[in-house]
């Protein structure tokens, strides 16, 4: 007894709170609150002076935000930087997954017994249906049985000289919404288990780097990476014999394009007819983006060094091993490789204070000239597009933008000096032990190719399978529930001995009402006739 | 130089302006041949549209739905085919009256988009679960707007029948008060307590842009907001209950609606250049949303004025069996949940994951959708279990596709995976 004194309150206090779980009401508002959070959430999102999660962003955040320690604080303890994977959302997310879990367990039997139990009705009863109607016909029990409404199953039922029928079409149906909610419980539960367990994080590389990740044991290399662009078409941006920017708006015959220039001085567009070979489709890195077909990157995956695998990797074709998956999701457009080079250079030698020309002469990539002190000047460097960044050359493109040639003076395979040259730029910069200036006044043979890094997604997420279960299912228990209507029809036929028949009809149909009582009309009017 | 699918659309697009004026003409002269005569204008409309959408898919190789006129047009096209099957279904012309404007202001909507054909789509959209994603995202909603269109005929509907609901001339001055008063003296408020809001939006007058209105608009916009929305909720709540029922669903119906259509116009205003967001955000948030309800002023005072003007012949001409329309409201949008979850949330889900790894990104439009999901599911919920019906289902439909409309230019104030659309 005294067991059982202890246990009936808990007992009762699980029991309510189970029955509050499975209540519709609990759901619409856990629904309402996440639609509520999940839209202040998107705002929030856009309030982020910078990405959350990079280096020294707390105290970015922090300085941008004007926040104090312990405002700032609160904001880390709620996790407002990223609100929709933190511990509140997740808790949120858990009490869908229990309400939908508990709504599934009471519904369930409810459907199961709905679906074995055919309910046959007497008259009376189906009298008392709000969708009811009761006649005598001419005909005889078994003549109105013929044209009772057709496609129901019927359960049928023989008593005291009267035949009582039930019938149901599409009952199946009524299993729909259990499997929707099943479904969703699978998406939440996918969902907050992919949250929990999931892995991912962001790789990128130039072909011959070998990459790897805390997250990960194995080694991946990258072999190679290109992006493939789109043939010249329609709406695509390209450069008009390497001058101007045009727009594709059309295509003729003979490999000719109509294009779309800007006007001069911000005046109305102009409308050209170009052929194609005067037009390039790739030339940089903005106006490319709508250019871009695909990214390609072959990978080898290495175990102790060992070659395990190798694949191409696309964009919507994923890598796959073990349990992880490399996506091909872009490139790093900040960190070009650009390889260079040229066949010769003219220039022109003067006095180290550039008054007095020495020589002009050509400089081939590989040798060296003489000069009248009996040192030796050779290229030693050479920059497309030259820029300083961090405090070295560097080019900023594969362009020729601001070719620039690094002569070096030598003497006895010894450096003395060198100096950069600016093709476009007469400036000279001359090194203060130089006994010579250099002035490059033409290249030849330039050739340059610009490699990006490929930029590779890393995931592993366990919850994928039930995700995937979540979709079928959901997929199947909406299109049953919402595309197939379950009907129900009730009839009972009694004789009345003299060749005549009285009939008693009621139906449900839980949606559609109108359409089903016109139906039922319909029955009605066929069954008298 | 508008190429031949354009041109397909054109045709399509007079054809439904035909169809909706001769809808129109129905509701005033009630002859049958009249609506024959505009079922047949929409159908022969779907032809041209058809092969539109055929010789778009054609000309660039891939479906036609990579950018926000495709999807509008489809939209619109789902929305016809609806219009037809109730029609042919129910025999109620009238509905056609309903859902005929709305399908031309989509079109409408559609034709102002940019309508550049292109070929080259980047990597990501490169695969055949974009067309089940946004193909069924575009049939969902087109039948979210039969839901919508049919919503607001019921709310009109009841409030036809309820003369003694009509609001009291007193109350009419009070509101015609609040509106003006309350956005002005809210702004003047936020300047006196120092509270600028700089803003880098431009609107162009004749081509010429014009900077510095953002503050006032913004401003002004907050204020309506507060006016338009806040006041009617709490005069709604300051009612006795049995009062309330039908003003209440009458009355934010009509604003419902007419924020719709300031959405509808304030997207549209944008892409036509006519005003241009800041790059800042979330300045460009409350820009958008500042013109939207700036907007919806007088679109409010249009749609009553309309409304009051024809009281009289307009609402009597509505013979409508107010249960069939319910009815036909809820078989909408289970027409279209199912269309938009598997469409907009499952295909771009598994797409999504195809491409980028995770199924879901909590991305601005990935958020809006599925509030947008939440809301109809809410509403279905509510149906079933609660037997909300009648008006508060009328209210919930017309709702829902203001947030459809809303998510659809989102991609202008958020950034995001959907940027590109």
């Amino acid at each position: 007894m005294a067991t059982a004194d202890n246990t009936t309150p808990n007992r009762s206090i699980l029991t309510q709170l189970w029955r509050q779980f499975s209540s519709m009401r609990f759901a619409v508002i856990v629904l309402i609150i996440l639609a509520i959070v999940s839209v202040i959430s998107m705002f929030l999102g856009e309030f982020y002076p910078v990405r959350a999660g990079g280096p020294g962003w707390q105290e970015m955040w922090q300085q941008k935000l004007g926040l104090s320690k312990p405002v700032f604080d609160i904001l880390l303890f709620f996790q407002l930087h990223d609100p929709f994977r933190s511990w509140w959302f997740q808790i949120l997310l858990s009490l869908l997954s229990l309400s939908l879990l508990a709504c599934i367990l009471a519904r369930l039997p409810i459907v199961i017994r709905s679906l074995r139990t055919s309910e046959i009705r007497q008259s009376d009863a189906i009298m008392k249906m709000p969708l009811s109607r009761s006649f005598t016909v001419g005909n005889a029990p078994e003549q109105v049985l013929e044209k009772i409404p057709h496609g129901f199953n019927y359960a049928r039922e023989q008593v005291e000289g009267e035949t009582r029928l039930a019938g149901s079409f599409a009952a199946i149906a009524k299993i729909g919404p259990i499997l929707a909610h099943t479904g969703l419980l699978c998406l939440a539960l996918g969902g907050l288990f992919a949250s929990w367990l999931g892995v991912s994080t962001r790789i990128a590389g130039l072909p011959g780097d070998v990459l790897t990740d805390p997250a990960f044991n194995f080694k991946a290399r990258v072999d190679s990476f290109r992006i493939e662009y789109y043939p010249l078409g329609l709406g695509q941006y390209v450069l008009v014999d390497d001058a101007f920017i045009g727009k594709i708006i059309g295509k003729e015959k003979n490999n000719v394009f109509t294009l779309e220039t800007e006007g001069s001085h911000g005046g109305a567009p102009q409308t050209m007819q170009v052929e194609g070979k005067r037009l390039r489709n790739h030339f940089d890195i903005n106006m490319d983006r709508g250019n871009i077909k695909d990214y390609v990157s072959v990978v080898t995956i290495m175990e102790n060094d060992r070659e395990v695998l190798t694949t191409h990797v696309e964009v919507n074709h994923p890598l796959r091993y073990k349990n992880f998956r490399f996506y091909q999701t872009s490139f790093d457009p900040d960190n070009p490789r650009v390889t260079t080079s040229i066949d010769s250079v003219r220039l022109v030698a003067k006095s180290a204070d550039g008054t007095a020309v020495i020589d002009t002469m050509t400089l081939t990539s590989q040798g060296s000239l003489r000069l009248p002190d009996g040192s030796e000047v050779a290229m030693a460097d050479f920059l497309p597009d030259f820029r300083m960044s961090g405090g070295a050359p560097t080019s900023a493109s594969a362009e020729l933008r601001n070719p620039a040639v690094l002569f070096q003076v030598n003497r006895d395979d010894k450096e003395l000096y060198h100096q950069w040259s600016f093709l476009k730029n007469p400036f000279m910069h001359t090194a203060p032990a130089a006994t010579y200036s250099f002035q490059a006044l033409e290249i030849f043979g330039a050739r340059s190719s610009i490699t990006y890094p490929t930029v590779l997604e890393v995931k592993k997420s366990p919850g994928t399978g039930i995700i995937w279960v979540g979709f079928i299912l959901m997929t199947i228990g909406m299109f049953l529930a919402f595309y197939i209507i379950p009907q129900r029809v009730w009839l009972v036929i009694r004789g009345s001995g003299t060749g005549k028949s009285e009939v008693f009809i009621g139906g449900y149909c839980q949606k559609s009402h109108h359409a089903f009582t016109e139906k039922f009309e319909r029955w009605v009017e066929r069954m008298k006739g | 130089m508008s190429t031949l699918d354009v041109k397909l659309f054109y045709v399509a697009f007079w054809l439904y302006f035909a169809g909706f004026i001769a809808f129109s003409l129905y509701i005033t002269f009630r002859k049958d041949q009249i609506w024959r005569i505009a079922a047949r204008l929409m159908a022969v409309g779907l032809i041209p549209q058809t092969a539109a959408i055929i010789t778009r898919w054609l000309t660039s190789e891939h479906v036609p739905l990579s950018n926000m006129y495709e999807y509008m047009s489809l939209m619109s096209w789902m929305a016809v085919i609806l219009l037809l099957v109730l029609i042919k279904k129910y025999r109620r012309p009238l509905v056609g009256s309903f859902i005929s404007p709305l399908v031309f202001m989509l079109m409408v909507t559609a034709s102002l988009l940019p309508k550049d054909v292109s070929m080259a789509l980047v990597p990501a959209l490169q695969s055949y679960w974009i067309t089940i994603h946004v193909t069924l995202a575009a049939l969902g909603s087109g039948a979210f707007v039969v839901a919508c269109a049919v919503g607001f005929i019921y709310l009109m509907k009841i409030h036809q029948r309820q003369p003694k609901s009509t609001i009291p001339g007193k109350t009419l001055k009070l509101w015609a008060i609040c509106f003006i008063a309350f956005p002005v003296v809210f702004y003047f408020l936020l300047r006196l307590f120092g509270f600028e809001l700089k803003s880098d939006l431009q609107i162009a007058f004749g081509g010429i842009p014009v900077t510095g209105w953002g503050s006032f608009l913004i401003g002004l916009g907050l204020a309506t907001l507060l006016a338009g929305i806040g006041m009617p909720i709490l005069y709604n709540l300051s009612l006795k209950k049995k009062d309330s029922s039908h003003f209440g669903s009458n009355f934010f119906a009509i604003s419902i609606f007419a924020l719709l259509i300031a959405a509808l116009i304030a997207g549209l205003l944008n892409t036509g250049g006519i005003f241009t967001l800041s790059e800042r955000s979330p300045l460009r948030i409350f820009e958008f949303f500042g013109m939207i309800l700036i907007l919806y002023w007088p679109m409010m005072l249009i749609c009553y004025s309309l409304l009051y003007s024809s009281k009289g012949n307009f609402l009597n001409r509505i013979d409508f069996n107010l249960d069939l329309l319910d009815e036909i409201n809820y078989k909408a949008i289970t027409i279209g949940y199912p269309l938009y979850t598997v469409g907009a949330l499952f295909a771009g889900a598994i797409w999504a994951e195809k491409a980028w790894g995770s199924f879901w990104s909590w991305d601005p439009k990935e958020v809006g959708s599925l509030v947008i999901w939440l809301f109809y599911s809410g509403f279905l919920h509510a149906r079933f279990q609660r037997q909300w019906k009648g008006p508060k289902a009328a209210i919930l439909a017309v709702f829902g596709l203001l947030m459809v409309i809303l998510s659809f230019f989102g991609n202008y104030f958020f950034g995001g995976a959907h940027s590109y659309t």
